[in-house]
């Protein structure tokens, strides 16, 4: 019978520990002059989610059913069809993505283009935040959100 | 009860199972799908194109150690496993 001995073996490589191992793994170049295009976890979901209100439905390659129809509505009047039909698309495309749950959408016309006020769950962390999109008939998408809140799970009564 | 799914024939959404863990358990010649395989090829973008079999499986039937993969469970991009074996099926 062969003998085997079992010596301990170390790894000095730092992308191994434990700390480092996410969910979720993706790239942007997006806002990262500095540090690297790597993502993780919350940050690569919710690039994820950006990304389909970036791109105009039909403009991406081989996926023609990807992005918003938001753009192709932006010279259109502000009519209730209009209105459900972009809380539709809204909805797809929040749904397509089982990391995030949609709470809240509002849509607003505002000068030269619309608004668009979404509270957005981000499941496996429960984090919820507040996206605003103003899309614009010039200047296209312009993205604004409040600080992250996790969102409480249990109440805690007033002592007073 | 449904089908099992196999690695390199099954799909998800049309993207093929792909990273098998076990492949001393065969189903019907190739290696099975087992939960925490993958990423398989995508079909589509962000996290479906490269989604992994964490999300759904079965609860009783394991192959080498990990439940495995029916069809109708769902991917950790929400999709269900498509395609599985016409005759070897899991509960």
């Amino acid at each position: 019978m062969a003998k085997v001995k079992l010596t301990r073996t170390t790894t000095s490589d730092p992308l191994g520990t434990a700390n480092r191992i996410k969910t979720y793994v993706g790239f942007s170049s997006v806002n990262r002059d500095f540090d690297s295009n790597t993502l993780y976890d919350y940050e690569l979901a919710r690039t994820d989610l950006l990304n389909a209100f970036y791109i105009k439905k039909g403009e991406k390659l081989e996926l023609p059913d990807y992005g918003t129809i938001i753009y192709d509505t932006l010279f259109e009047p502000f009519t209730s069809e209009i209105s459900k039909a972009i809380e539709e698309d809204v909805i797809e495309i929040v749904g397509r993505d089982p990391r995030w749950a949609l709470d809240t959408l509002a849509i607003d016309q505002a000068e030269y283009g619309l608004n668009l006020s979404l509270d957005v769950l981000y499941i496996p962390y429960n984090i919820s935040e507040s996206l605003s999109l103003a899309f614009n008939q010039e200047s296209g998408l312009e993205v604004t959100s409040n600080p992250i809140q996790v969102e409480q799970s249990t109440t805690v009564e007033s002592a007073y | 009860m449904p089908a099992i799914t196999k690695i390199g024939v099954s799909d998800i959404q049309g993207g093929v199972l792909a990273n098998g863990q076990v492949s001393n358990v065969k189903v019907n010649g190739v290696d099975i799908n087992v939960k925490g395989d993958g990423p398989h090829a995508g079909h589509g973008i962000g996290i479906h194109a490269a989604p992994n079999s964490t999300n759904e499986s079965s609860s009783t039937v394991k192959a080498g150690g990990k439940f495995v993969i029916r069809q109708g469970d769902l991917a950790d991009c929400g999709d269900p496993h498509a395609n599985g074996s016409g005759d070897v099926n899991a509960g």
